[in-house]
């Protein structure tokens, strides 16, 4: 099976400021990547050319399809939540539901309404009357009806409280994944998302600096609580990071084979966290 | 899978006040002063009233002589005119009827048209809108069709209304009279040809002005703040500098007219020949390339446009 996205060479400029440069990679079908980096990376660029809602430079094919040729197109098989709170707040519940039946031929209204049921959200309730954790529910609900190929979901969780944010994940793992639909998550909570991925991309300054599946990460990356009397040897293998834990040094190695690392100290495989801060310095 | 029926929908949840309710409270409105001076004048209930209030339709009656009855004094004086006259009175009156519900509605559609595309964009739903699969082109066309033609059917009904109670009334105060209400009332009413001709001049007017309709959607797409001061100043800027670069004001005077065609509203008599004169002249042309384009522009925009 081909590539859900394929990204190939994609630049963007909002005047003089490059938002994206020359960033490539690939999604996939059945994965879940995760796209991380600090605020003003990139990561909403990203998804919005994914989604045909900008324009951009460059090759970038969704499910086949160019995204700047007709963003309704792809939107048959793609869907997206972007940031909470951006349904309408005149929308009644049941008229939400109607419309996306309506627009959507993949909309499945029983799924939804099973979703609802599992929530305090009413049918007959407007969007304004709903807390902002429980229309983020709801979009989830709607979003989780319609059967598509690509799930996009841009910092879905962002200004939650901690229940439903742990409630969202487990809902979208358990609920909705099938192994066949791909989701992309952009973030910068590392730490939510991180059981969940089954890829990382890391974007800094418009630059992708890490494309990687995780169970890779481990054959890649290694992070070594340092023994003090090696110090100078670990040194001399240029770590990408360092930082002090509990008294001794932690340092992560990119590319350097386990049997040499094993001699310096004790070995794990990097926190996508941690991974995360030596990846954007 | 046909979207159109249920994009309209989404634009009366998003309007209903202004599509649905405010007509019917005008209707409502104009429907209870009308039968209030009914009462008034055909009974003594509230005469007192009446007199203190000095009614405008009971001083128009007093002058003719009637005491306070204003049904029983129409009724004597569309008897006494000609066939001719008494339809052409009667329309009037028919038409006046409707016309605070056609200037409500021109408002109604004149902010709606301004804001269906700035809205959206400004609570940031403009982002779940567009994660489903309809195109921008058919939003607009939604938006457009909901403006030129559902909305003024809508306030057809309320206009409807009016007029058939008005009807109503004037037949309830000619019994126990000579008059015969089909004679003097229904038959010169010709009330159909009332509402053909409203359906007729809507379609013509949305055609005639595409222009006007046309910029109010893509100021509505592209105004990041203000819309109204961008839609109302550009006009008036360009008009200004016609005039003072040019000393003429052809462009101003076209933008006028197919904003609101004076020319065609100030006619007395409008006779079937003129209408077929202005559909098939360059003028209307002009309004139909002009128009169209700025739809477009609108919906090349909307392609473009993100929250703000």
């Amino acid at each position: 099976m081909s590539n859900v996205v394929e990204v190939r060479g994609v630049s963007k400029h909002f005047g003089d400021f490059p938002a994206l440069r020359d960033v490539s990679f690939e999604i996939a079908p059945g994965s879940i990547v995760g796209l991380i980096g600090p605020n003003g990376a990139g990561k909403t660029t990203t998804l919005k050319s994914i989604l045909g809602l900008t324009d951009f430079d460059g090759e970038m094919h969704v499910l086949g399809q160019d995204p700047r040729h007709g963003r309704h197109k792809v939107m048959e098989r793609v869907c997206f939540i972007a940031d909470v709170g951006v349904l309408p707040r005149w929308l009644k519940v049941s008229d939400a539901m109607d419309y996306i039946a309506g627009v959507h031929p993949r909309f499945n209204p029983d799924r939804f309404e099973a979703m609802l049921s599992e929530t305090k959200i009413s049918k007959k309730h407007k969007v304004k009357e709903l807390s902002k954790g429980m229309v983020t529910q709801l979009h989830l609900a709607l979003v989780m009806a319609i059967e598509v190929d690509l799930l996009v979901l841009d910092e879905p969780t962002l200004g939650l409280d901690i229940l439903y944010r742990k409630a969202f994940y487990e809902k979208l793992l358990n609920d909705y994944f099938d192994h066949e639909t791909s989701i992309v998550i952009s973030t910068h909570q590392v730490e939510e998302i991180e059981p969940l991925l089954t890829h990382l991309l890391f974007i800094n300054s418009g630059s992708i600096v890490l494309d990687c599946a995780m169970d890779e990460i481990s054959d890649v990356y290694s992070e070594v609580l340092v023994a003090p009397d090696q110090l100078d040897r670990a040194e001399a293998l240029n770590p990408i990071h360092r930082r002090d834990m509990l008294g001794q040094k932690a340092m992560i190695f990119e590319n350097i084979p386990r049997e040499e690392l094993n001699r310096l100290g004790e070995l794990h495989v990097p926190s996508v966290a941690d991974l995360f801060v030596a990846k954007m310095q | 899978m046909n979207k159109l029926p249920i994009l309209i929908k989404r634009e009366f949840w998003e309007n209903r006040n202004t599509f649905v309710v405010v007509p019917m409270l005008t209707t409502g409105f104009f429907l209870l002063m009308m039968l209030f001076v009914f009462t008034a004048s055909t009974t003594d209930f509230i005469s007192m009233t009446i007199d203190l209030d000095e009614d405008e339709q009971h001083q128009l009656a007093q002058e003719a002589g009637y005491s306070d009855d204003v049904v029983a004094y129409v009724l004597e004086e569309l008897d006494n005119m000609s066939e001719l006259r008494r339809e052409e009175h009667l329309n009037k009156g028919l038409q006046a009827m409707s016309a605070p519900l056609v200037m409500i509605l021109w408002f109604v559609i004149f902010f709606y048209l301004l804001s269906c595309l700035y809205d959206d964009r400004r609570d940031r739903s403009i982002l779940f809108w567009k994660s489903l699969p309809v195109s921008d082109g058919l939003t607009i066309a939604s938006k457009l069709l909901t403006a030129l033609l559902v909305v003024p059917l809508v306030y057809l009904v309320g206009i409807a209304v009016l007029q058939l109670s008005g009807l109503v009334l004037l037949t309830f105060g000619s019994f126990g009279t000579e008059i015969s209400a089909w004679e003097t009332v229904w038959a010169p009413a010709n009330i159909f040809s009332n509402w053909f001709r409203y359906l007729a001049a809507v379609i013509f007017y949305s055609f005639w002005a595409l222009p006007f309709f046309g910029w109010l959607l893509a100021i509505s797409s592209f105004a990041k703040s203000v819309p109204l001061v961008w839609a109302m100043g550009l006009p008036f800027a360009l008009t200004i500098a016609e005039r003072i670069f040019t000393s003429q004001s052809t462009i101003g005077n076209w933008m006028g007219n197919h904003t609101i065609p004076i020319r065609f509203l100030s006619r007395e008599h409008f006779s079937l020949s003129d209408l077929q004169y202005m559909i098939f002249s360059l003028e209307m042309l002009s309004a139909i390339v002009v128009g169209g384009g700025l739809v477009f522009l609108a919906i090349w925009l909307r392609g473009r446009a993100d929250e703000i």
